[in-house]
C-alpha cells in the first residue's frame, strides 16, 4: 500500500510526532502501573515453563477459558475480535513503518493478507455489534456496565470502519499494491461505493483518522479495562502451576511475625498483576454459590477492589517504602464476611478467561483475620480449638476415632504394620454416624477385592484442611506434620482417601512440607477395582442416580469422569446429571473452605439451593450420590429442610457399589 | 475477665499461677498466648488436698501482693467449688463467687454474680477475690504471634514443698462411684384414635405408673 505519507516528508514526521505521543502515553502510564505492581511481595512464578508456553498458546492464543459453557456465543465473539487484533495489529505495525519510514512488515504487501485482514475486520465489527446489543439491551445481570466498556467498542468500530473504507477507498483510487487479485470482499465492495475522483481524498481521510485511532487507544488502553490485552499475556504465562487444590505454604513459619494479608504489600506481584488483567466480565460472579445465595461475597469485586486501591495508594507507597498502606479495602470497608462467605469452591477461578487466582487472595487475608487478629467467626474458631485439642473439628474425643472400625475388625497399622494401603479415614467418616456408614462400605469393598489395607485408628489426626482454608496455616502445618510423622513411622508409600479434602490436602498440600505418597480417592480407585474385575456387582434394583460433583475432586483435581464411570458401571443405575451446574459448573455444597463449620445466617442456604437444582431438572432421581462427607451431610441436611428426602435419597456412591457387591467375589483375590 | 480489664487499662498486669504436675505447663502457655503478662508453676506431681491447695496459693499471693485475685468457679473433676473461696479464707480477703463481670468502681471493684432473673453486684475494695462464671465473651482465641511470644517466655517452677505451707489437712476420700441404673425403654401408645390412646395413657398411669 501506498501511504498517504509518501514521499511527503512533513507528513510522515507529524505522524512520528503522532506516534511518540501516543505510544509515549501507553508506555509512561505502563511503567507507573508496573512499579506499582512491583509493590508486591516476591512470589516465584517459573517452575514448569513448557506447560507456561502451552498455556499461551492454549489460553491466550487459543482463547480456551473464553469459549465455554454457557459463554459459547460471547466467547467466539471475544475469541473473532482478539484474532482480529493480532492479524490487524501487523497490519498497523506496517501502516505505521510505511507512513513514517517507507518500510514494510515482510508479507504485508500479500494479496493473502490483505485478504485475512479484509475478513477479520468485518468479522470484529461484527462482533463488536454483537457486544454492543449485549452490553446496551441484553446486559447480563453481573456485568459491570461503565462507560469504559462503550469507548473501547467505539475505538475499535472506529478503527475496523475506517480500515475497510480506507482500503475500499484505496483499491479504487489505486492505492493498493498491484497483486491483490481477487481483491478483498469488503474492499471490492466498498471500492465501488466511492467515484475515482473522490477516493483519493476518502482515502487519505479514513487513513488518517484510523492512525490516529489507534494512537489515541494506545495512550487509552493503560487507563482501561482494556489493559487485559497487554496483562493477560503475562498473567496467563505467570498463572499457578502447582495443583489448584494447594494453597501456597507459609514457610519457617514459627520465625515470622506477620502472618496473611494485611495491606498491599503483603499480596504477591502476581496477584497485584491479577487485578490489572480483570476485565470486569462477571463470569465468576455469574458462578459464585455465596453470591448466588445473597452472601455479601462478590469474586469479581475482591478483585476490583484490590485494584482500585492499588491505583489509589500505588502513588503514597511508592514515594515512602516504609509505609504499610492500609488493608485490602473490601474487609476494611465492607466488613470481612465477604472474605468468610467463601467457600474455596474455585467456580470463580474455573470461570475467569484470564486465569486470576480468586481463592489466593482470599485465603491470604482470611490468614491474616485468622493469626494476626483471632478473627475467625466464633463457629469456625471452635472447630480450630477441637482440631487442636481433639484433632477433629467436632471436637470428639482422640481416642475414639478408630472406634466405627473395630466392630468390623479393620485393623490399625500397628496392627498390620506391612499394609499395601493406609486408609485414611478422615475426620467425618470418623466421627459422624453417617459418614461413618461411607467408611464401612468402602471397607466392604476393600475387602471383597482382596485389597491389602489399614488404618491409622486413633493415631490419624484431621489432615489440617480446614484449618488451612479457615486461614490457620500454622495449624494446617502442626496437623499435616503429626500426620506425616505417623506415616512415616509405618512406612506408608499409599493413601486412599474417601473424603476429596483429606484426598486434597494429603496429595497437592503435604509435599510442601516433605510428605510425599501416591494418593488416591476411593472413587478413582474402586472405579479401577471393578474395571479390573476385582470386585463384581450384581444388579440390586432400579435407581435414577444424579451425581453431584464435590469441589475438591471436579474442580480441584479435575476428577469428573471416574466418579461417573463408577456410577455407570452399577447395573440398575441410570445416571442423570443436575444440568446446567455439572462437571465444572457443578455448584458447591456450601461445605468448604471451614464453612462447614460456620453458621450461614445471610441470604439462602447454600445447600438449600443444590437441592433447588436438583430438583428442577425433573430428572425424577431417587438418589444423589457425592464422593464426599461434606456434601452428604449437607445434601441430607438440604432434602430434609426442603421436605423431599422422601423423593431423593443422598448417599455416597460407595455405598451404591457396596449395597450391590456380589458376595460371591468376597475375598477371591 | 482479667484480659478484658487489661484490654480497658494497659497498665494491669495479669499473672497467672497454677499448682499441679508438668503438665499443667500446657495451660499456662496458653494463658501467656492469649495476653497474660507472667506465669508460674508450682509443682505437685501429687494431687493434694484442696485446702493444701488453698494455703499454697496464699504463700503465692503474699509474694506477689496482687490487688484482685480471680480464680474459676469450680474445679472440672471433682466439682468440689473449694479452692476459691478457702483461699479467700486463708488469706482473710473478702470473696465473692461466680462472677460474671467486673466493672472498675472508685476505690475498687464491682462483682456481677448472675442470680436469677438478674444480677447482683457486689462493690468490693482491694484486695478481693472472685471465683468466675462465665465472662460474658467467649475465651479469646490466641493470635499466632501470641503464640510465638508465650513458647519463648519462660515459665518458673517451684516445688510445692518449697513454700512452707501446710500441706496437711482434711482429704477428701472417694468410697464408691456407681452408675445410675439404666433407664427402661419407654412405651409407645399408636393403636386406635386420639381419644382410645389417651384411655390407655390415663389406665396406664393409673395403674402401672401410680401416679394419678
Amino acid at each position: 500500500m501506498i501511504p498517504p505519507t509518501g514521499g511527503f516528508v512533513p507528513w510522515g514526521a507529524i505522524l512520528l510526532g503522532l506516534a511518540l505521543v501516543g505510544f509515549g502515553a501507553f508506555f509512561w502510564r505502563a511503567w507507573r502501573l508496573y512499579r506499582y505492581i512491583r509493590l508486591g511481595r516476591d512470589e516465584a512464578r517459573i517452575d514448569h515453563p513448557w506447560r507456561r508456553l502451552r498455556d499461551e498458546l492454549v489460553v491466550y492464543l487459543g482463547q480456551r477459558k473464553l469459549l465455554k459453557r454457557p459463554y459459547y456465543v460471547r466467547g467466539l465473539a471475544h475469541a473473532f475480535i482478539f484474532w482480529g487484533f493480532l492479524v490487524i495489529t501487523v497490519g498497523t505495525i506496517d501502516l505505521l513503518l510505511s507512513g513514517i519510514l517507507g518500510l514494510h512488515v515482510p508479507g504485508a504487501g500479500s494479496a493473502l493478507f490483505a485478504w485475512t485482514i479484509d475478513v477479520f475486520a468485518v468479522l470484529v465489527l461484527t462482533s463488536i455489534a454483537v457486544a454492543a446489543v449485549r452490553r446496551a439491551f441484553l446486559r447480563p445481570p453481573r456485568m459491570h456496565v461503565a462507560l469504559d466498556g462503550y469507548v473501547i467498542l467505539a475505538l475499535i468500530g472506529i478503527l475496523m470502519i475506517t480500515l475497510l473504507v480506507f482500503e475500499g477507498a484505496g483499491l479504487a483510487a489505486g492505492n493498493l499494491e498491484k497483486g491483490y487479485t481477487p481483491p478483498p470482499i469488503a474492499g471490492a465492495i466498498l471500492s465501488s461505493i466511492y467515484p475515482y475522483e473522490s477516493s483519493a481524498v476518502v482515502f487519505i481521510y479514513a487513513w488518517w483518522l484510523h492512525v490516529i485511532t489507534v494512537l489515541a487507544f494506545a495512550a487509552y488502553l493503560p487507563q482501561s479495562k482494556h489493559l487485559h490485552i497487554v496483562t493477560t499475556l503475562p498473567n496467563v504465562f505467570f498463572r499457578k502451576q502447582t495443583p489448584r487444590g494447594a494453597l501456597d505454604l507459609i514457610p519457617d513459619i514459627e520465625n515470622k511475625d506477620s502472618f496473611g494479608a494485611a495491606s498491599l504489600r503483603d499480596l504477591s506481584w502476581k496477584q497485584l498483576l491479577d487485578a490489572y488483567t480483570c476485565t470486569e466480565c462477571g463470569r465468576c460472579s455469574d458462578n459464585c454459590p455465596a453470591l448466588a445465595t445473597g452472601k455479601p461475597l462478590d469474586p469479581q469485586k475482591i478483585v476490583l477492589d484490590i485494584r482500585d486501591q492499588l491505583l489509589r495508594e500505588g502513588p503514597s507507597l511508592l514515594a515512602d517504602p516504609t509505609a504499610a498502606g492500609t488493608p485490602p479495602a473490601h474487609w476494611v470497608e465492607s466488613k470481612p464476611e465477604e472474605l468468610w462467605a467463601c467457600t474455596t469452591c474455585a467456580a470463580c477461578v474455573e470461570a475467569c478467561p484470564v486465569t486470576i487466582e480468586h481463592i489466593d487472595k482470599i485465603v491470604d487475608m482470611r490468614r491474616h483475620l485468622a493469626m494476626m487478629e483471632s478473627a475467625a467467626p466464633p463457629e469456625a474458631q471452635r472447630a480450630l480449638t477441637n482440631i487442636e485439642r481433639a484433632g477433629n473439628p467436632w471436637g470428639e474425643p482422640r481416642e475414639s476415632r478408630g472406634d466405627w472400625a473395630r466392630e468390623l475388625g479393620v485393623p490399625t497399622f500397628a496392627e498390620k504394620p506391612d499394609a499395601e494401603w493406609l486408609y485414611f479415614v478422615g475426620c467425618a467418616a470418623s466421627v459422624d454416624r453417617r459418614n461413618q456408614r461411607v467408611a464401612k462400605a468402602l471397607v466392604s469393598i476393600l475387602r471383597a477385592a482382596g485389597v491389602s489395607f489399614a488404618i491409622l485408628g486413633a493415631e490419624e489426626t484431621c489432615n489440617g484442611d480446614p484449618a488451612r482454608r479457615i486461614g490457620n496455616e500454622y495449624l494446617w502445618q502442626l496437623q499435616a506434620q503429626q500426620n506425616i510423622e505417623s506415616f512415616g513411622r509405618y512406612g506408608v508409600k499409599k493413601v486412599l482417601a474417601s473424603c476429596p479434602h483429606c484426598f486434597n490436602t494429603i496429595a497437592n498440600e503435604y509435599p510442601q512440607l516433605g510428605g510425599r505418597y501416591e494418593v488416591e480417592h476411593a472413587l478413582t480407585f474402586v472405579r479401577r477395582l471393578v474395571a479390573e474385575g476385582r470386585v463384581r456387582i450384581r444388579q440390586d434394583g432400579e435407581d435414577v442416580v444424579a451425581y453431584h460433583d464435590p469441589c475438591y475432586l471436579g474442580r480441584h483435581n479435575g476428577i469428573y469422569d471416574e466418579p461417573r464411570a463408577l456410577l455407570d458401571a452399577i447395573p440398575g443405575v441410570r445416571r442423570v446429571e443436575i444440568a446446567p451446574h455439572h462437571r465444572e459448573r457443578g455448584f458447591c455444597c456450601g461445605a468448604g473452605g471451614g464453612r462447614m463449620w460456620m453458621e450461614e445466617k445471610v441470604g439462602q442456604r447454600v445447600n438449600h439451593r443444590r437441592i433447588d437444582q436438583l430438583m428442577a431438572t425433573g430428572s425424577g432421581a431417587t438418589k444423589v450420590a457425592s464422593g464426599c462427607p461434606f456434601c452428604l451431610i449437607m445434601l441430607e441436611e438440604g432434602v430434609g429442610a426442603k421436605g423431599v428426602q422422601d423423593q431423593v435419597k443422598p448417599v455416597d456412591v460407595l455405598e451404591l457399589v457396596a449395597a450391590t457387591l456380589d458376595q460371591d467375589s468376597m475375598g477371591s483375590t | 475477665m482479667a484480659l478484658e480489664r487489661k484490654d480497658a487499662d494497659a497498665s494491669t498486669t495479669v499473672s497467672v499461677v497454677t499448682v499441679g504436675p508438668a503438665r499443667s505447663r500446657d495451660a499456662l502457655r496458653q494463658a501467656l498466648a492469649m495476653g497474660c503478662d507472667d506465669a508460674s508453676l508450682v509443682l505437685a506431681e501429687e494431687p493434694l488436698s484442696d485446702l493444701a491447695v488453698a494455703r499454697a496459693l496464699a504463700k503465692v499471693a503474699l509474694e506477689t501482693k496482687p490487688d484482685l485475685v480471680l480464680c474459676g468457679k469450680q474445679a472440672s473433676d471433682d466439682d468440689q467449688g473449694f479452692v476459691g473461696p478457702a483461699l479467700a479464707e486463708v488469706l482473710g480477703w473478702p470473696h465473692v463467687s461466680m462472677l460474671t463481670r467486673l466493672v472498675p468502681a472508685e476505690g475498687g471493684v464491682e462483682l456481677w454474680r448472675e442470680v436469677e432473673g438478674g444480677h447482683e453486684v457486689w462493690k468490693a475494695s482491694f484486695p478481693v477475690l472472685g471465683t468466675a462464671h462465665k465472662s460474658e465473651k467467649e475465651p479469646r482465641y490466641p493470635s499466632l504471634p501470641g503464640i510465638m511470644k508465650a513458647k519463648k517466655k519462660e515459665i518458673p517452677e517451684r516445688p510445692v514443698g518449697s513454700l512452707g505451707a501446710d500441706l496437711g489437712g482434711p482429704r477428701l476420700e472417694i468410697v464408691a462411684l456407681e452408675t445410675p441404673p439404666a433407664r427402661g425403654g419407654g412405651k409407645i401408645l399408636k393403636d386406635g384414635d386420639m381419644k382410645a390412646v389417651a384411655e390407655q395413657l390415663a389406665t396406664l398411669l393409673r395403674d402401672e405408673a401410680k401416679v394419678l
